[in-house]
Order: C-alpha cells, then sequence, then structure tokens
C-alpha cells in the first residue's frame, strides 16, 4: 500500500477539523503505512497554529502548514500539497469524515492512466445519496454537471466527469503536470470539475470508487461567510467559465445563443440572478479565452463519449 | 448617482405643485449628470390595476408609472393602498437606486417607505403637504374650516366621522376636501358642526360605538403614519412653519431647505414684461390649483367688491385646473357675474406667456400652504404676489416689500389690498422688491450633495446588511463584484451583459457568420424562448380571463336582471306581503276583539252563572229569608194583633182607669176643691182664729208684757229665761191647724197617688208602645231590608230579565 499525504485546507473550525482528523487518524493508525495528514491553515491569521498543541500534539503523521494569507480551498490545496511528504494526496474537506478503509481502495484504482479517484461521498452520511457520482451532460449548448440516473455503484471503480476537490485522491506530480487548479475559477467551485476535465482531455481517466466510502457533512466555514445566493452565483459562474473553456467550436454557436436567450429571459422575466450570473463571469472573460490555448488529446465531445453512461446528451 | 423621485401623480396627467416640481427636479438632477427615475401613478384605462408603464421622458429620466384603478374603501387603505407597495418593491428590485426621495406617498401608500427601507436604501422625503401630522394632508377638516389641534380633542377621529357625514348627503358629488357648512343642507350641517366641535354622539347622530371605534381606528393609523414616517433617514422643509407643524410626526431628521424652480424662461419677464408699463388696467391673474382650499371664490368676490368700486381698472384671469368639476363649473359661472376672465387649464411652457399678461398673481389660499410654487413662478417672472396672511404664506411674500398680505377668506379686506395696487407705480414699486428666485439647478444641486452625504453614511449599513465585512481574503473580492452587481439597475445589467455577450463571441472566436446580429437572434429566438412562452401563456390567460370576465359580465347582467326582476317582484311580494300583513293584523285585532269579547261573554256567562248560581242561592235563601220574613210577619202581624188587642185592652184599660182615674180625679178634684174650699175656710178661719190669736196674743203679750212688765219690774231678769213662749201651742187655733196639717197631708198623699198613677199610666203605655213600637220597627226593618234586597236583585240583569 502506498502511502497518503491527506490535505485539508482549513478555515479554522476546530471541532469540525478534529471530527475529520478522528476518522483520518484511525485510518493511518489502521493501515500503518506512514500516511500523514497535512493540515493547511488557511484562516491568514494564524488561528489555527494557536490551537497547534490541541489539534496536533504529540501525535505522529500530523502537520500543521500556515499560510500568510487566506487564498481559498485550491490555493491552500496547492499549499499542502507543495508541503506533502508522499506523490499520493488525498484532498479533503474539514466537513467530510472518512469510513475506515477508505483509503486503499483509492490508493489501488489510481493507475498510470487514472488522473483522480473519488470515493462515495455520501451526502450527510446518507447511503442513497452518493454526491461524488456524476456526468457532465451537453444540452442546447451548454456543459452542466448532472447526476445520472439511478443509483450509484456500490461496488468497484467507474468513470466519472470529475472528482469533488474535497473528496479527490491524487497523483501531485500529475497534478502538477496539469497545472493544478485554475485560477480563473477562484474563490470556489468548478476547479475540481475543470481540472478533471483537463486531465480527460489529457487523455487521463477520472473513476469513482464505491468501494471507499466518506461522508460530507456540508457543515463547511463557507456557508457562515458566504449566502446560498452568493455561493450559487459561484456555481453559475463557474460553469459558464467552464462552458467558455471547454466547449468545442461547434457548440460555442448554440451556447451563445443560449445565453441570448438566457439574458433576454433574465431581463424580461426579472430573474436578475441570471444577468449577476452573466456578469461575473464575463469579467473573467479574458482569463477565459487564454484557458482555450491549451492543446488536449481530446474535444470536449470526445471525453462526454469516454464517460461512460448516459452522459452524453447531445442535441 | 441612481435616483430615484416619487410622486403620486406626474404631469401632463397631474400638474399641481408637487407634480410639476417632481418633473422640473428630475430634469435638473438629469442635467447635474445623475440617473433618474421616477415613480409615480397613472390613470390610464388601457392598462390593468397595478400594472406598470415606463417611458423616457425628453428630459432625460424615466418615468415609471402604476396603474391605479381601485382607489380605498377605507381610512386604512387610503394609508396604504392594496399591492401598491409590493409593485413599488418590485421596482425597486430592477432599478436598484442610490436613494429614493419621495415627493409624496398620497394614494401610494406608507408601504413605499418600508420597501426602501427593507432595501437599505436611503430615503429622504420632502414634506410638501401636512401629510406627516394630518391624513387629510391640509390640516383642514371635512368643513374647511382649519384644524384647531389641539384646542379640540380626537381631531382626526372627527374629521373621519366628519367625512362620513358628507359621504351621507345626498347628491353631494365630488366634494373633495370638504363642502363649507352653509352648503350644506340643514340637518347635515348641524351633524357636520356636531362632529367636529360637540358631541358626535349627541349632536353628530353617531353611536358612541361608532365614536370609540373611530377613535380607535385614527389612533391605531395615526400610530402607523408615525412608525413608517420615523424610518425616513432625512426630511425637507421648504418653509420653517412647516417644520414646527411636522416636528411631533415621526420624522426623525428635518431640515429647512426652500424650493427651486425652473425660471429660465420666467426671469427674462422682468425685464421684457415689466409690471405696470402697459399703460392699461391692473391686471390680476390667478395661477395654480383650483381646489375649495385654494380660495379662488374669495378672490371672485373680492375682485366683484373691486370693480363695483372701481368699474374697469382693474382685470382679474383665472387659470388653473382641478378635477373637482362641479367647483370649478361653479366658479366659473361666479368669475362670469364679476366680469372675471376664466382661462382655464395651462401647460408649464405655456407659464411664460400666462405671467406676461398679469400684473400681480393672487394666492388667496384658506388653508396653511406651504412654499406655493405659484408664488415663487410668479415672483420669478417679476410679479408681486397679494396672499393670505396665514401658515407658511408670509415666509414666501414679504407684506409691502414683494408683495402683500390680506386677512385669509376675507373677500373685503383682499378687495382693499388690491385697490391700493389701481395706482401701478405701487405695483411696480413691490416688483423692484422681489428677491432672486432659487433656481431649480441651485435645488437640485442642494439635493445631490444630501444623497451623497446619505449615500456615503449608508454604506456601512450596506456592508453590514450584506455581510462584506470580515470576510476571508480570497472571498471578499467574489463577494464585493457580486454586491456590485446586485446593486446596479436591470436595465444596465442587462445592456452590459449584451455587450458582454458580443465581446465573448470575438474572444471566443466564433466565426463572424456565427456572431452576426441575425443569426443569433434566429438561433437564440426562432425556437422561442422563456419570455415568449410567459407572454404568450399570459396573452392566453388574458384572453381566458377576459373570456371568463365577459362570461362573468354576461351572467352578471342576467344576474342583474335576474336581481331586477327578483326585486320588482319581491316589492310585489313585499306589498302583498304587506297587506295581507295588514289584513292578518286585522283579523288578529279582530280575533283578538273577538277572543276578548268572547272571554268577556264567558266571564260574563260564569258571572252570570255565578250569579245565577248567587242568585239561585239568593233567592233560595231570600226565598228562605222570605219565608222566614213571612213568618216572621205572620208572628209580627199575630203580635200585632196581640199587641193591638193589648193596646186596645190596656186602652180600654187606659181608659177604664183614665175613666176611673178621671172619676177619681174628679172626685179628688171635687173633694180637692172642696177640700181647698174647706181650706179656704179653714183659712179663712185660721186667719180668723190667727186674728182672734193674733188679738189674744196680742192682748195676752200686752198683758204678759204688763204681767211682765210687771214682774219684771217685780221679779226681773230672774223669770225671763224660763218660760217658752210657742204662740203654735195655744188652745184653739193649734187645732185648727192640726187639721189643715192633716188635711194637707191628706191632699199631698192623693195627690202623690195621683202623680204615681198618672206616672203608671204612662209607663205602661211607653211600654205597650215601645214593644209595639219596637215589633214593628223590627218588622219594618226586616220589611225593609227585604225590600232593599229585593230593589238590588232587580238591578242585576236577570233581574231585569
Amino acid at each position: 500500500m502506498k502511502p497518503v499525504s491527506v490535505v485539508i485546507p482549513a478555515l479554522g473550525d476546530v471541532p469540525l477539523l478534529r471530527r475529520a482528523m478522528k476518522s483520518l487518524l484511525l485510518e493511518f493508525e489502521l493501515r500503518d503505512v506512514g500516511d500523514e495528514l497535512v493540515l493547511v491553515d488557511d484562516t491568514g491569521t494564524g488561528a489555527l497554529d494557536r490551537e497547534r498543541a490541541a489539534l496536533i500534539g504529540e501525535r505522529k503523521g500530523v502537520r500543521l502548514v500556515t499560510r500568510e494569507t487566506n487564498g481559498g480551498f485550491a490555493a491552500a490545496l496547492t499549499t499542502g500539497i507543495e508541503a506533502a511528504h508522499h506523490d499520493l494526496v488525498f484532498s479533503m474537506n474539514s466537513d467530510v469524515v472518512a469510513r475506515t478503509g477508505f483509503l486503499t481502495p483509492l490508493t489501488e484504482a489510481l493507475g498510470k492512466d487514472v488522473f483522480a479517484v473519488a470515493p462515495a461521498a455520501l451526502l450527510g452520511g446518507d447511503a442513497e445519496t452518493v454526491e461524488s457520482y456524476n456526468r457532465v451532460r451537453l444540452a442546447s449548448g451548454l456543459l452542466d454537471v448532472r447526476m445520472p440516473p439511478g443509483p450509484a455503484p456500490t461496488s468497484g471503480c467507474h468513470p466519472v466527469a470529475f472528482a469533488v476537490g474535497g473528496t479527490m485522491l491524487f497523483d501531485r506530480r500529475r497534478f502538477v503536470e496539469l497545472g493544478g487548479f485554475d485560477p480563473l475559477f477562484e474563490p470556489f467551485y468548478f476547479e475540481d470539475v475543470d481540472l478533471c476535465w483537463r486531465a480527460w482531455r489529457a487523455g487521463l481517466r477520472t473513476l469513482f470508487c464505491a468501494d471507499a466510502v466518506v461522508e460530507h457533512h456540508h457543515k463547511g466555514t463557507i456557508g457562515r461567510y458566504l449566502s446560498e445566493g452568493r455561493r450559487r452565483a459561484a456555481v453559475e459562474r463557474g460553469e459558464l467559465l467552464f462552458n467558455w473553456k471547454h466547449l468545442g467550436a461547434d457548440d460555442l454557436a448554440e451556447h451563445l445563443a443560449l445565453l441570448y436567450r438566457r439574458t433576454l429571459d433574465g431581463y424580461l422575466t426579472d430573474r436578475r440572478d441570471d444577468l449577476v450570473w452573466l456578469s461575473l463571469a464575463l469579467a473573467k472573460l479574458d482569463e477565459v479565452t487564454a484557458g482555450r490555448d491549451a492543446k488536449f488529446v481530446h474535444s470536449t465531445r470526445a471525453v462526454l463519449a469516454l464517460v461512460d453512461g448516459p452522459g452524453i446528451d447531445a442535441d | 448617482m441612481r435616483i430615484c423621485l416619487v410622486a403620486h401623480g406626474f404631469p401632463p396627467e397631474e400638474r399641481t405643485g408637487v407634480e410639476t416640481y417632481t418633473a422640473a427636479l428630475a430634469a435638473a438632477l438629469v442635467r447635474a449628470g445623475h440617473r433618474v427615475e421616477v415613480f409615480s401613478t397613472t390613470r390610464a384605462e388601457q392598462l390593468g390595476h397595478l400594472a406598470l408603464r415606463r417611458e423616457v421622458r425628453a428630459d432625460g429620466y424615466g418615468l415609471t408609472s402604476v396603474a391605479i384603478h381601485e382607489f380605498p374603501q377605507n381610512p386604512a387603505e387610503a394609508l396604504d393602498p392594496p399591492g401598491v407597495a409590493a409593485r413599488f418593491g418590485e421596482w425597486l428590485g430592477r432599478e436598484r437606486p442610490d436613494v429614493v426621495h419621495f415627493q409624496h406617498v398620497i394614494k401610494l401608500g406608507l408601504g413605499l417607505i418600508e420597501e426602501a427601507h427593507a432595501r437599505a436604501i436611503p430615503i429622504v422625503y420632502t414634506v410638501h403637504d401636512f401629510y406627516p401630522v394630518c391624513h387629510r394632508y391640509t390640516l383642514l377638516r371635512p368643513d374647511l374650516s382649519i384644524c384647531p389641534e389641539p384646542e379640540v380633542d380626537d381631531v382626526c377621529a372627527r374629521c373621519d366621522l366628519g367625512t362620513a357625514v358628507l359621504n351621507a348627503v345626498p347628491n353631494i358629488g365630488d366634494y373633495q376636501m370638504g363642502v363649507a357648512s352653509e352648503d350644506l343642507p340643514g340637518p347635515y350641517a348641524a351633524r357636520l358642526r356636531g362632529v367636529l366641535d360637540g358631541d358626535p354622539v349627541a349632536e353628530g347622530g353617531f353611536h358612541e360605538n361608532d365614536w370609540d371605534k373611530a377613535k380607535a381606528a385614527r389612533a391605531a393609523l395615526d400610530a402607523r403614519r408615525a412608525e413608517v414616517y420615523a424610518l425616513v433617514d432625512l426630511a425637507l422643509v421648504p418653509s420653517h412653519f412647516m417644520g414646527d407643524q411636522v416636528a411631533r410626526s415621526g420624522l426623525q431628521r428635518i431640515e429647512y431647505l426652500p424650493y427651486g424652480i425652473p425660471l429660465s424662461d420666467l426671469v427674462p419677464l422682468a425685464e421684457q414684461a415689466s409690471v405696470g408699463e402697459h399703460g392699461g388696467p391692473l391686471r390680476i391673474g390667478y395661477i395654480g390649483g383650483l381646489s375649495k382650499h385654494k380660495g379662488i371664490d374669495v378672490l371672485l368676490d373680492a375682485f366683484g367688491l373691486l370693480m363695483r368700486a372701481h368699474q374697469a381698472e382693474a382685470t382679474l384671469t383665472v387659470h388653473g385646473y382641478s378635477s373637482d368639476k362641479p367647483y370649478v363649473s361653479q366658479l366659473a359661472r361666479r368669475a362670469g357675474e364679476v366680469g372675471a376672465r376664466w382661462a382655464g387649464p395651462y401647460e408649464r411652457h405655456e407659464l411664460p406667456g400666462v405671467l406676461a399678461d398679469l400684473d400681480v398673481v393672487v394666492v388667496p389660499s384658506t388653508w396653511y400652504e406651504n412654499a406655493p410654487i405659484a408664488i415663487r413662478e410668479a415672483l420669478a417672472a417679476g410679479r408681486p404676489v397679494v396672499t393670505s396672511r396665514l401658515g407658511a404664506l408670509s415666509e414666501s411674500v414679504a407684506h409691502d416689500r414683494d408683495g402683500l398680505l390680506f386677512e385669509p377668506g376675507d373677500a373685503e379686506d383682499l378687495a382693499r389690498t388690491l385697490a391700493t395696487l389701481l395706482d401701478l407705480a405701487e405695483v411696480r414699486r413691490l416688483a423692484a422688491g422681489i428677491e432672486p428666485v432659487i433656481t431649480m439647478d441651485t435645488n437640485a444641486d442642494s439635493l445631490a450633495g444630501r444623497y451623497q452625504a446619505l449615500v456615503d453614511a449608508n454604506e456601512e449599513r450596506v456592508v453590514e446588511l450584506e455581510k462584506l465585512d470580515g470576510l476571508p481574503a480570497s472571498l471578499a473580492g467574489f463577494a464585493q463584484a457580486v454586491s456590485s452587481l446586485e446593486r446596479a439597475p436591470q436595465r444596465e445589467l442587462f445592456e452590459h451583459v449584451v455587450a458582454g455577450l458580443g465581446h465573448l463571441g470575438r474572444e471566443l472566436k466564433l466565426p463572424e457568420q456565427a456572431r452576426r446580429v441575425d443569426q443569433l437572434v434566429l438561433r437564440a429566438f426562432a425556437d422561442g424562448d422563456e419570455a415568449q412562452r410567459s407572454l404568450r401563456d399570459a396573452r392566453h390567460e388574458v384572453s381566458w380571463l377576459r373570456r371568463s370576465m365577459e362570461g362573468f359580465e354576461d351572467s352578471r347582467r342576467s344576474h342583474a336582471e335576474y336581481v331586477k326582476w327578483s326585486e320588482a317582484t319581491l316589492a310585489d311580494r313585499d306589498a302583498t306581503i304587506q297587506s295581507l300583513r295588514a289584513e292578518l293584523d286585522d283579523a288578529r285585532a279582530g280575533r283578538a276583539a273577538l277572543e276578548e269579547r268572547a272571554e268577556w261573554l264567558e266571564a260574563g256567562a260564569k258571572a252570570h252563572e255565578t250569579a245565577r248560581l248567587a242568585l239561585e242561592g239568593d233567592k233560595t235563601s231570600l226565598e228562605e229569608e222570605a219565608e222566614w220574613l213571612r213568618g216572621m210577619r205572620a208572628d209580627l202581624e199575630a203580635e200585632r194583633d196581640w199587641l193591638k188587642s193589648e193596646v186596645e185592652a190596656r186602652d180600654t184599660h187606659i181608659a177604664g182607669l183614665q175613666g176611673e182615674h178621671q172619676l177619681e180625679r174628679d172626685g179628688l178634684t171635687k173633694e180637692v176643691e172642696e177640700l181647698s174650699r174647706e181650706l179656704e175656710e179653714l183659712r179663712a178661719s185660721y186667719r180668723e182664729a190667727q186674728e182672734r190669736i193674733e188679738a189674744k196674743r196680742a192682748k195676752r203679750l200686752a198683758s204678759e208684757r204688763a204681767w211682765a212688765d210687771l214682774v219684771g219690774q217685780l221679779a226681773g231678769p230672774l223669770l225671763a229665761d224660763t218660760i217658752e213662749v210657742d204662740p203654735e201651742r195655744e188652745a184653739g187655733p193649734g187645732k185648727a191647724i192640726d187639721q189643715v196639717h192633716a188635711a194637707r197631708t191628706k191632699l199631698t198623699a192623693v195627690l202623690e197617688e195621683l202623680r204615681w198613677r198618672a206616672a203608671e199610666m204612662e209607663a205602661a203605655g211607653d211600654d205597650a208602645g215601645a214593644l209595639f213600637t219596637r215589633r214593628i220597627a223590627g218588622y219594618a226593618y226586616r220589611r225593609s231590608a227585604l225590600h232593599a234586597r229585593l230593589a238590588a236583585w232587580q238591578e242585576r240583569p236577570e233581574g231585569r230579565a
């Protein structure tokens, strides 16, 4: 078994961290292969550093890395990756609780043509709701993320469009080769989709490993700072940026038409959120176009075909 | 800045002071570089109630009007017309102004202030009238008198009841602010006076519960008004008088800021058409609204007085408008009577021409006013103003400097005042005293400074509300970007996005063909979009609603006809019912009478029976009694007969006794006579004897005396005391005396016996008589009792029968 560096970017919620750490440390102990936990203090104030003794104490295999400024999940994760001792990195949100035995199936699934492996992330611990089993669909000129119909597999590994950044195992060397998370998507959302999609387009797969199970309790700190409306704005902006970055030329005209339609509808029907989201995305237009210049092995349409299951719904 | 102005009406639909001021302010703010949106009302019939329509005015501001076709049904709805605040909230959500400046909220509702406050938008309120403290906004009562608060308690509730009184007056029409008491029918005038100044219950004709409810309701509404006005960040008053009046409202921060007006087209008139230079008569004018409280009637009356005194030395022209058509017609007629010219409504662009033809403008308001725009317009055009010495008006016109003041409502005083201006030199003198009027641009600049200060001060509140403070650095930029976009007007967002999409197409290197507008439009909208579907659905729904409405209307008409027929039928039936009721009542009355008669007859029968039984009993008892009486009578008769016989016997006996007595009396009388003769003889004998005795006595005495003298002389005193002389004892005359005494004694005894016998006879007769009398009396009593009872029985109906 290969050792893993688990990286947890944290904004200071110590009780949450303790809960996450508890399950991890138990996993480490059971595996006994030298796994480590890298906590990244992303508060920008050193708040976790002050809790070092309480959090870490004399435990082995746990390190605290402090950022000087708050950078968000992606930046903090990158910091953690850079500080990790092992090549295999499992990025984890502080509100995730791992179930015993989750790491080994993940590491075993991470083959040479696999960029990332996602465990079954149970929403709130509910086995019926698996967040990490996903598809990307192309419909009416829009790429969007969907849950595939039917229940998620309960065993084995299966291709998925992306691995959620808060629960994914990857080789950090490939992470670096791919360029890591695109800052275009800062502060959050869709950076993981983009990363994995770039991986797919570069010929590397992303898998869902049903045998590795974690629980995602959505008690993250982001909710304390941003309202649901603002979090939604980040999601919608991210989706638009993802589309502008990865849609093929054949689909762009349809996409633009959709955007005009959405703009007029939003204006006429007082759905100003649509206009806000578009404005947010348009503000990043220059960065998007820079991202489109990258060369890939596969087109988006090809990737859609590669991702198995009812993921393609191209018009 | 993005500035929102709110007014309850807007030109050209509404042309009074507040509306024209708002339009001028909007234009001035646009000139100053701000983006201005106006929210107001419209009566456009083609729009549904609460529909919004936006247009862009030539002066560069947007005007959104909400259609109002439903009117408040009660004071609470007058304060908060249903639905309007929500529409304003939606509009605010789209326009996202930096500041909202309310010119008025009447017809719109207090809720608009709350909507702005809920969105953390700074609120400015210009107090154009007394609405913050008076729901009638004029401090005028329904009888058009000025509010006497605080001298009279509960004045606001009294006004509510006063309005109810006016609403009950038949054919009163749209009376607008009110009706003077002298113009009301007597009973209503008395009720109105009672409500406003007296006892609403005893004199106003309201129930005590109504009065209590009115007070409670008005207190609640006033409390709500104060609560909402407390949300205003800055209240501006154009007169100090107004500031004093609204100090007791909920407004927290009140600042004095005089009006500005557009006057660039008016100022030149001061030179180009100077007053009093035309060589003609004094030209008096009125410009403005024609409501009752503007006092045009006072002006017309004053002009009439002026013309009677100074024929053809003055003219009066009335320019104005009011929706109170009956009142306007009345004024127009009066104008004709006094020789004034009725010019009617005018547009703002016509004002220079209107003022150019006037030397003096009269503002004869009978309410406090505030800072009339008309006064400023007149002064700006170099026209002195004559106005009422009332309320805030003296702040607008300085008496004897740029105008004159007169006693409010006093036509004679106004006439006298105007008469002083017949000398046009006076007019020119006052015109020279006019100071420059504040321009609209100056006013707009003053306001913009205040807006900016509020916006700057409000930023902290926005940051707090949007939780932009204290965010982690990675989130702050994004949150700020979202916040900025959320505060942008929807229209701007739309424009920005459309422009951005054009850029997007180029940046994504879409082929030019694909970026052509026609291609984009076709691709985007050929298959329809959500707005189109919504519109079609809405049209379909409107069409369906229209059909439903038509159906309802048909049903309503049918129903109305049915109701009409039913009402007619019911009216007939009512009449029939009334008639039947009357018959029933008659029948009931008849039955009652019959029942009463039956009862009476029954009672009578019972009484008759009772009486009959009683009579039977009486009869029986009477018969028994009669029998008894008969028996008694028989007894009494027997006794009478017996008594008669007894009496006869007695009479006989008495007669016998009387005879005997008579005989005896005769005998005794004779004997008495004889005895009397004998007595006389004896008396004579006695007298003779007496005389003889006396003579003897005298002789004896003389002899005794002589012997006594002799004795005396011889024995003296020794023998005098032992000799008793009793003249009566002497023999001879003593026997006669004894015989006389014996005869007397015998006579006395015989007389006593006679007397006793006579007394006995009388007593016997008395007894017999008494017995007879008692018997006869008893018989007579019983007979008279029997007669009385028979007479009483004969008095009864049975007896009569």
